[in-house]
């Protein structure tokens, strides 16, 4: 019962958060919508026992893009008149049905298909809770998904150079 | 005293060890909501055009204070990303790090020695400079 | 039943901590100026009160009924959501910090994570304060403050990595007991150093209080705030400066155990270590003067940042070869 109310607490914050990031017209405050929904989201995690996963969320997406964000929002720093509301009737339209319809092709699968599992891990719920979600993680991340893993190295090393290379071009 | 207040707040077996986190975000923010309110209540308010201004040194804001900034925060920005990422992935190795053995401890050696590269690019390209 | 009972008790818990905390910072700010006036062969407050003991409630009586100035050209939403938002995750981190082995909140096996995750947060409402006023100081300090705290966040997440790797967990009571033998700011000797360093930039403390530097921008991020908002910032800082201090006694100096044989609860040594460690805070504020902008940038990203890459190799390498 306390758990269904945490769950729709959190998902109220999660969807609303959403919603204002589209709705508002100033885009500051899409980019403090968009935390607030990042941190429903860490919350939703945290209830489902991946820990990990939710303070991954928080750190990176919350705390460090959202900051990347706020920058950039801050950067171009839009004046009230090039603000308005874009004018574009088709992209709407398009961009109205094809939300519509993603979210039909969700509710058929829900209504549809029995609860959807994945493949059984090395940790199964009991054992993660015994463990604790970091550890587990530790242990997959330089053992099952070590290629993954130096992948993700390489792919921030370009990220790395990219921006570099990006704002020394800018800055000349 | 101390033992008093062991006693009063022993250890208690929750459901989940999160939901006090959870009341407690709550009650912060009720606080601070409280506070302001209270406040609002009990103080004055005269505003007049030379308070609301905004400050600069006694003299009438010369130009809009929303101008753009160096590019150089933006690169921080993307940095800081990017190191924040390498820096959790660390977190979970090092509480394993006894039972990860060689292949962790190289393994993680690898993954750092990849970003330090990066991280020396960064630093001879000068983009670590802020003079 | 269950779940209401320790909703209950956590919430005494909760009110207790809140209440203390806020008294402390209040009384805090009576110890600074009492120290650093010592320090500099002054006397400090002395008028309200016994030796100016009074001090701190005067100033926030006097905070509490000043007129709350909201500038004209403000974003009044953000001008006043921004406080809040610093104040929030600066009392939020006290719900898992461990007090004495049994007066704490909560216990997560993600203690120390949770910690730089929440506090990470306090960013945001410093640029949104900066942002919102529309005033160039706050808005320059606010950005400074954001470099700052962001680039030194990195270090301080780097050079926890070290006691982790020694204590093997990242629940605060359990790191605090894994350190009942040796403290392990003698086997981190430079991890320490690294994240004093780094805690002191995070709290916007001198010798890294660009972001608020009086003399060239006035109060920074805070300039155009008045009455309880500034408050808030006010709280905010010294919540975190004793959450910071609380975090380097737990990871580095055994937390609430005692020291050899003397009979003290935990909960009086936690008190104990915290009061050492902030009073080198006070007492480096007394001494020290302000870094230059690009001088904390490289001392952050060219010395500290190779430190901290050094001491987890270190670390992994000695504890391979010889734990």
């Amino acid at each position: 019962m306390a758990g269904q109310l945490f769950f729709y607490f959190l998902a109220l914050l999660t969807v609303a958060g959403a919603v204002a990031v589209v709705a508002l017209p100033n885009p500051l405050y899409s980019v403090l919508s968009l935390v607030a929904t990042f941190l429903g989201l860490a919350g939703l995690y945290l209830s489902l026992n991946a820990q990990f996963v939710a303070v991954v969320q928080v750190i990176v997406y919350a705390g460090a893009i959202m900051m990347l964000f706020l920058f950039v929002v801050m950067l171009i720093n839009l004046g009230r008149e090039e603000r308005q509301a874009l004018r574009l009737p088709v992209q709407k339209l398009a961009g109205t049905i094809i939300g519509l319809g993603v979210f039909a092709g969700l509710v058929n699968l829900y209504a549809t298909t029995p609860l959807l599992t994945g493949a059984k891990g090395l940790f199964p719920a009991a054992r993660l809770a015994e463990v604790g979600s970091v550890q587990a993680v530790g242990r997959l991340l330089v053992t099952q998904y070590v290629l993954p893993f130096q992948a993700m190295a390489v792919l921030l090393f370009v990220g790395i150079v990219g921006a570099v290379v990006l704002a020394r071009r800018r800055a000349r | 005293m101390a033992e008093i207040l062991g006693a009063f707040f022993r250890d208690y077996q929750s459901i989940n060890s999160y939901v006090p986190i959870f009341i407690f975000t709550l009650v912060a923010f009720g606080f601070a909501g409280v506070t302001l309110v209270v406040a609002l209540l009990v103080r004055p308010h005269r505003p007049d055009p030379a308070k609301l201004s905004p400050y600069e040194c006694g003299i009438p804001p010369l130009m809009e204070a929303h101008e753009r900034f160096s590019i150089r925060f933006y690169l921080l920005g993307i940095l800081f990303l990017l190191f924040d990422v390498e820096a959790v992935f660390l977190f979970p190795w090092a509480v394993r790090y006894d039972y990860l053995g060689l292949f962790g401890f190289i393994e993680m050696m690898l993954f750092i020695a990849i970003l330090l590269v990066g991280y020396f690019y960064a630093w001879r390209k000068e983009a670590l400079e802020w003079a | 039943m269950g779940i209401a009972v320790e909703a209950v008790i956590a919430l005494v818990k909760i009110a207790v901590v809140l209440g203390v905390v806020s008294l402390v910072v209040a009384y805090l700010t009576y110890l600074e100026r009492k120290i650093i006036a010592h320090i500099q062969q002054r006397l400090g407050p002395m008028r309200v009160g016994w030796h100016g003991l009074l001090q701190p409630i005067a100033d926030g009586a006097k905070l509490f009924l000043k007129e709350d100035i909201i500038p004209d050209k403000a974003d009044k939403v953000v001008f006043v959501i921004a406080p809040i938002m610093v104040l929030v995750p600066a009392f939020v981190v006290y719900s898992v910090l461990p007090f004495s082995s049994t007066f704490y909140i909560t216990q997560v096996n993600i203690g120390i994570f949770f910690i730089l995750a929440v506090s990470s947060l306090g960013v945001f409402g410093i640029v949104m304060a900066g942002w919102a006023s529309n005033s160039k100081y706050s808005l320059l300090g606010a950005l400074r403050s954001a470099a700052q705290m962001l680039s030194y966040e990195i270090f301080l997440g780097f050079s926890i990595i070290g006691p982790l790797m020694l204590a093997g967990s990242l629940n605060m009571q359990k790191i605090v007991e894994a350190q009942s033998d040796v403290w392990f700011v003698f086997y981190q000797p430079l991890a320490f150093v690294v994240f004093f360093i780094a805690a002191l930039a995070e709290t916007n403390r001198v010798p890294f209080d660009l972001p608020e530097a009086e003399t060239e921008l006035v109060a920074g991020f805070h300039t155009e705030y008045s009455g309880m908002k500034f408050a808030f910032f006010f709280l905010a800082e010294y919540a975190s400066i004793m959450v910071v201090s609380t975090v380097a006694v737990t990871l580095f100096f055994g937390g609430w155990q005692g020291i050899g044989w003397i009979p003290l609860p935990g909960f009086v040594w936690y008190v104990l270590k915290l009061g050492a460690m902030i009073f080198v805070f006070i007492w480096i504020r007394a001494t020290l003067p302000r870094y230059r902008y690009d001088q904390l940038m490289r001392l952050g990203w060219k010395f500290m940042f190779p430190l901290v890459m050094a001491n987890i190799f270190l670390t992994g390498l000695v504890k391979f070869l010889f734990l």
